[in-house]
């Protein structure tokens, strides 16, 4: 057996990466993919901050100014879309696929060849999405929740190309999932046990079970979206004996499941890079699997919480409101165990560590406000506004978006063998973090004081916290185009970086040399102890 | 762990992950008539209860209060049938009978079936109302 493996590896020395545009196209190397699907999502979130900055130049004084309302419905909307489908669940993928295989000392992805498939219908996915904004009655314009009737009898004719874009969305995401699962289970060096295995693993582990079991739903709902348009069905609607509310606890059933795929790969992310730059083990890691999977569990049961104005009894109410406050519960253990990890420890500041505590501060915040909308009496009051819109853009911006940021920093040494500037990954951080909080935290203030949200105009006295909020959205977005500069110029510039490149990473990944093989390990690595993370 | 076991330990993994995606996709249909289930337990939706015998000898109607009852009728949009209540509201006394014809008329001269579907406000009510009879034509 020593010797067919043996031979093996000196098959794919000899051979390598292909040359050109095969390369990509017809790649199955778990590091090719991981990049196509980083610089997919990252091509999807300028496309997306394009969209959020047509809505921000419009809100930036009442009154209509550039677009008509119509339109900015489709900004909104597909802002929403591509944001979550586009730019942060590929990028968690496209890490998942660059990380897994090596923190599992794996030689590649167990399913190679359905990896390459998995990435490559999301172009088209979002391909056939964006064209619908190009075509006669627009795009999408019912919400990035597109509750039907909305999304059924009032949509606009392309609404079937976005029904066939979200099927071939689920279709990549369950692949990559399956993909995973299979990699995380069946791939570990020997001696890596379930409770050694890095935090990024496990909680991509748990995530990619959320998504096998959440995105069937998803697709669920809009294929009866797609019969209740074309088929005479009346799934959700009432004249026929459907009921759209029912669309809407089909949605969340997904949906809320939906938004911890977006946070739990940050959790893990998070927990490689504070125990590395506080040169400490990372505490309660044993805690730390286990409120993962509590937050994942809890998932499942918290969904009407996204509906308390649809009317429902009142216990139902009252197990949505206490089930989604159990939930700060292990989200509470996790920020505790990332502070008490860095109590006392010798902290340097270099960027992915500055991105990894503002994670902490500003998803906390993000928390926090959750924890106020989960009250259904005075949700009653926040519902639908802008509020809301500061809630979840403080865990997805500051809280899933930094932290893919910070984790590009800090592998990016591995990937590329080339150090990034410090100097302007520094600058790059401070930018997005002025920037994020003018943006966002003045929607709290609106929100509180009755601002909907998705709507093109608004009251006068709103206009302050608006034009604050349009201004930060600008140094938020310039500043994510001088995160591409930064990128750019360590590929060709960086100093060359050594194989631990920083002093306290742990993890086999960094017992590789940078840049890392193509072929990660070809022979199974021995996991010492001082590799493991917990 | 050698070459075969890993692979066969993968498909196997496959094979368990691909179940539980057909299953979801069977539960998400499934949530159809559960939601169904679920607001005729609970009288949501204005859903009356299950099927119910009406007698008249046994029931005492409570003479010394007078209920309201509107009855309003909608048909789908581009449904050319015309539908409508033969008293648009009547007044009862709880427990007590009373008769309310409903009318439909095909407007077309083609043959063609529809579905009609009752439905009770507010969802409180649904619990002192019952459907003694199909709701059909």
């Amino acid at each position: 057996m020593s010797e067919v493996i043996h031979a093996d590896h000196h098959d794919d020395h000899a051979h390598g990466p292909e040359k050109g545009l095969k390369r990509w196209l017809f790649t199955t190397n778990h590091k090719d993919i991981g990049t196509l699907y980083l610089w997919f999502s990252f091509a999807m979130f300028l496309v997306g901050g394009v969209l959020a900055l047509v809505i921000r130049a419009e809100l930036f004084q009442p009154g209509l100014q550039f677009v008509q309302p119509e339109f900015f419905n489709q900004m909104t909307t597909n802002h929403g879309l591509i944001m979550v489908f586009g730019a942060i669940m590929p990028a968690f993928v496209g890490l998942a696929n660059w990380l897994i295989p090596m923190q599992v000392g794996a030689p590649d992805m167990a399913l190679p060849r359905m990896n390459n498939l998995s990435f490559w219908i999301l172009p088209f996915a979002f391909g056939m999405m964006i064209s619908t904004l190009f075509m006669e009655g627009g795009g999408p314009n019912f919400g990035w929740t597109f509750y039907a009737p909305l999304s059924t009898t009032y949509a606009p004719p392309s609404v079937t190309y976005f029904i066939f874009a979200v099927h071939l969305m689920g279709a990549s995401s369950i692949m990559g999932s399956i993909n995973i699962i299979a990699t995380i289970l069946n791939m570990r060096a020997p001696g890596m046990t379930l409770m050694k295995m890095p935090m990024f693993v496990w909680t991509w582990l748990i995530t990619a079970y959320l998504l096998i079991a959440v995105m069937p739903v998803l697709a669920g709902a809009v294929t009866m979206m797609l019969f209740d348009i074309h088929f005479g069905t009346s799934f959700f609607n009432a004249a026929g004996g459907g009921d759209p509310v029912m669309f809407q606890h089909i949605f969340w059933f997904f949906g809320h499941p939906e938004v911890y795929i977006m946070i739990l790969p940050a959790f893990g992310i998070v927990s490689h890079i504070i125990p590395a730059f506080a040169r400490k083990r990372l505490f309660g890691y044993t805690s730390m699997v286990y409120a993962v999977a509590s937050i994942a569990f809890l998932s499942f049961i918290v969904w009407a919480h996204h509906m308390f104005t649809v009317g429902m009894p009142l216990a139902g109410q009252l197990f949505f409101m206490y089930s989604t406050m159990l939930i700060a519960v292990p989200t509470g253990v996790k920020v505790f165990n990332w502070i008490s990890t860095m109590w006392r420890g010798s902290m340097t500041f270099e960027t992915p560590m500055l991105f990894a505590i503002a994670f902490v501060v500003l998803f906390t915040m993000g928390g926090f406000s959750g924890l106020m909308l989960a009250i259904t009496p005075v949700d009653y009051q926040y519902h639908d506004t802008y509020f809301v819109v500061a809630h979840f853009h403080y865990v997805l911006v500051p809280g899933a978006l930094f932290s893919i940021i910070a984790a590009v920093y800090f592998w990016f040494p591995k990937w590329t063998g080339k150090m990034y500037d410090e100097t302007l990954g520094k600058i790059h951080f401070w930018l997005s973090f002025v920037g994020v909080n003018v943006t966002f935290f003045p929607q709290h203030f609106s929100g509180l004081a009755g601002m909907p949200r998705r709507i093109p105009d608004y009251p006068l006295q709103f206009a302050d916290f608006n034009m604050i909020s349009s201004v930060g959205a600008f140094i938020f977005g310039l500043s994510q185009v001088f995160f591409l500069y930064v990128i750019i110029k360590s590929l060709r510039s960086g100093a060359p970086a050594t194989g631990r490149s920083w002093e306290g990473a742990k993890g086999l990944e960094w017992t590789l040399p940078s840049p890392a093989p193509y072929h990660s390990f070809t022979q199974p690595p021995v996991v010492k102890d001082e590799e493991v993370l917990g | 762990m050698t070459e075969q076991s890993q692979q066969a330990g993968i498909k196997k993994t496959v094979r368990k992950t691909s179940l539980i995606v057909l299953g979801m996709c069977g539960f998400a249909f499934a949530l159809v008539p559960l939601y169904d289930l679920f607001c005729e337990v609970t009288g949501l939706n204005g859903k009356t209860g299950g099927p119910y015998v009406f007698d008249e000898a046994s029931t005492e109607p409570d003479r010394s209060r007078l209920v309201k009852v509107n009855f309003l009728t909608n048909t789908n949009e581009g449904m050319p049938w015309k539908f409508w209540s033969g008293k648009g509201a009547v007044r009862v006394h709880p427990g007590e009978a009373k008769t309310v014809s409903f009318f439909v008329k095909n407007t077309t001269n083609k043959t063609m079936v529809a579905q009609a579907i009752p439905s009770l406000v507010p969802f409180s009510a649904t619990d002192f109302f019952h459907k003694t009879e199909c709701f059909c034509f």
